[in-house]
């Protein structure tokens, strides 16, 4: 593979943190199966899950907060020189 | 007048040897003032430590029948203080040698007025510290010599003189509602039972950055010079979380303010793509989070709170002096320009990497073990949807401080590294690789490595940070569940930052914010206001002089020359109208 292309070398490297996290991810998993996390969720709700909570607040937490926040940066951007008018 | 010059000999306020060394400063002479700049931080922050606290240690001065106190220090008030001198030490460090003379004495009064605040014991000594923060950080702004550095310093100015009216105003009500302990109008917590309590809060949140004014953190600090921003991001924010802590603990309007102004920091830095304005926006986020727990209002909390002030005080000193160095390095600050710095800086890119950890709160870091103190509590208070919205605002700092910061930054490879400043302009490119391109030299490095050697030790020693509270081992961070946790809200999210990569691309423009409402829709108004009471005006100037011409010619028409009571008559008509009348006479009075 030819990494002398900026583009071609940032992808490679990109793909490959990619790969990094989402394995770490998948190990941060199978260690709450030795030590089962604990969340208040657990005593609001009993039906909340045990096994991987912090994971799945953060991961659909985010997933929330992404699109929204695409959305607001579309409705909010302006020209720079929108207060120079 | 002193109240006892013997007792208080050694109580000299460290604050206003700040302010008074800082008004001497701009006339010494370089030499001089480098050395005030390194020693005289060093030298406060010994009186600070061998300072005692409470009633014996305090200094009161009478002044219009109010007992003044300048020196009544707490271990909270004393925290706050120390960390401060350390930020003003090392921002001090960092502007050294770019700064203007005019900024450095312009920061020892800023630093001079918070540490007066943190230290002072009544509420009018607070409000004349306060004042004095406002206008020193505003000479800060106009000396950063940005584009808009004039326009957003007087907007800063605006913003801070409001607070300080409603702060000056609920002041004046407590003084009236009678208030008044037997030490003056002490500055201690206040009970949510009159006007004057909203008035003092409004003000402080003013400082604070609540809504609806967080906009002036991202408008007005990224004009400030690449150590202006140093020093603004230390100050004024924290000084206003200390009077907070102080005053308004457990108040739970304080908790919505709180998330909003954190949720706030992370969906704006997401869409900005100045690297010194995600950092602004990051300010407010990590604010939101000391600004929620003061809410909750426990001791853990507040001790969280607390804290976290310290922790955030020192990555993001690390972060902003990584950015200055890189804007004075390039010339640049916009992440479409930057990229590939690792090379080229490898040593502000590691002090970076180790703030940007402590941001997001990897083990081992100094917010690792405060932050969790907060969402400790909130889950143990039973505040399931605070603690909910702050775990998730933990994970989301990944897109502001940080990762994207030094993701954009250092380390996007998708675009060519920035040329340095120098070699832009044309000079010798040897001379630029060592003078310009690569990372601060001297004072400067000192500077942000002392910080993120902090960051690290806070990290790996969090007792020495809780024993200045009174709290050593009362809390303990490492556990394995605590650690694993940590990494787990952590990881997802970087994993979901390099997925989205493509999607948070840096982009021109700017973000409309609630300043819109200032800067355009209500100067519209005045416009329209202004453009109708001018209309309005003339209309009525006009109407006043058409009926002055009518009542003129009206005169002319007459008595002037030609006017029938001007003209000549003939003595016949003369005599046949005196003929008339006194006929009309004759009738008149035999009719009567």
């Amino acid at each position: 593979m030819n990494v002398s292309h900026p583009n071609k070398a940032h992808n490679s490297y990109v793909k490959r943190l990619i790969y990094l996290l989402a394995g770490g991810c998948l190990l941060l998993l199978g260690m709450d199966l030795f030590h089962p996390p604990h969340s208040p969720l657990q005593h609001s709700s009993p039906h909340a899950p045990v096994t991987g909570i912090y994971l799945l607040i953060s991961g659909v937490g985010l997933l929330i907060i992404l699109p929204l926040s695409r959305l607001l940066g579309w409705l909010l951007r302006r020209r720079e020189e929108f207060y120079d008018r | 007048m002193i109240a006892d010059p013997v007792a208080t000999l050694g109580l000299v306020p460290p604050g206003l040897i700040l302010i008074g060394s800082g008004l001497v400063l701009f006339f010494l002479p370089s030499r001089v003032r480098s050395l005030i700049v390194v020693v005289l931080p060093l030298l406060l922050l010994v009186q600070l430590v061998l300072m005692g606290q409470g009633e014996h240690n305090t200094l009161t001065l009478s002044w219009l029948n109010q007992t003044l106190t300048l020196l009544r220090p707490s271990a909270t008030g004393k925290l706050f203080a120390t960390v401060f001198l350390f930020a003003l030490w090392a921002g001090g460090l960092f502007a050294l040698k770019t700064a203007h003379r005019g900024e450095l004495a312009a920061a020892f009064i800023y630093a001079g007025g918070s540490i007066g605040i943190c230290l002072c014991g009544d509420w009018i000594t607070l409000f004349g510290f306060w004042e004095v923060m406002a206008l020193a950080s505003t000479f800060i702004i106009w000396n950063g010599q940005q584009g808009d550095s004039r326009r957003a310093g007087m907007r800063y100015l605006l913003v801070h003189l409001a607070g300080g009216v409603l702060l000056l105003t609920g002041i004046a009500g407590l003084a009236i509602s009678g208030e008044i302990a037997e030490g003056g109008l002490t500055f201690a917590h206040l009970t949510p039972d009159s006007l004057h309590y909203w008035l003092i809060l409004a003000g402080i949140l003013v400082n604070a950055g609540a809504p609806p004014l967080s906009f002036w953190i991202a408008d007005a600090y990224p004009q400030a010079s690449p150590s202006g921003m140093v020093f603004l991001s230390a100050f004024t924010t924290k000084t206003a979380v200390f009077v907070l802590i102080t005053a308004f603990a457990g108040e739970v309007l304080l908790i919505p303010i709180g998330l909003y102004m954190a949720f706030y920091g992370i969906v704006y830095a997401l869409l900005e793509s100045d690297v010194r304005r995600i950092l602004a926006y990051s300010i407010v986020n990590q604010v939101g989070f000391m600004v929620t727990a003061i809410g909750i209002g426990t001791t853990t909390a507040l001790h969280g709170a607390t804290t976290h002030a310290v922790a955030h005080i020192l990555y993001k000193m690390v972060l902003l002096m990584g950015a200055g160095s890189v804007l004075l390095a390039t010339g640049h600050s916009q992440a479409a320009k930057l990229g590939r710095l690792w090379r080229s800086m490898p040593w502000t890119t590691g002090c970076v990497l180790i703030g940007a950890a402590a941001s997001m709160g990897v083990p081992w870091t100094s917010s690792f073990v405060t932050k969790s103190l907060i969402l400790q509590d909130a889950a143990e208070s039973h505040n399931t949807m605070v603690w909910l919205l702050l775990t998730l605002c933990s994970a989301a700092v990944v897109f502001n401080a940080g990762i994207r910061f030094p993701w954009l930054t250092f380390f996007q490879l998708d675009r060519p590294a920035p040329q340095p400043l120098e070699a832009e302009q044309g000079q010798n490119q040897e001379q630029d690789n060592k003078q310009t391109s690569g990372d601060p030299r001297g004072w400067s490095r000192i500077a942000i490595t002392a910080a993120a050697a902090l960051c690290l030790l806070v990290g790996w020693f969090p007792q020495l940070l809780y024993a200045q509270l009174g709290a050593a081992g009362l809390y303990h961070p490492y556990t394995w569940p605590h650690i694993i946790e940590q990494l787990q809200i952590l990881l997802p999210a970087m994993l979901l930052f390099f997925l989205s990569l493509r999607w948070f691309q840096p982009q021109r423009g700017l973000l409309l914010d609630t300043d819109w409402l200032f800067r355009s829709a209500l100067y519209n108004l005045w416009l329209w206001f202004s453009h109708v009471l001018k209309n309005r005006f003339q209309v009525f100037i006009r109407f006043l002089f058409n009926s002055q011409i009518r009542s003129f010619n009206f005169l002319f028409r007459h008595y002037g020359p030609r006017g029938i009571l001007a003209r000549s008559w003939p003595t016949g008509s003369i005599a046949l109208w005196v003929a008339i009348i006194l006929a009309s006479y004759v009738v008149l009075y035999s009719v009567q």
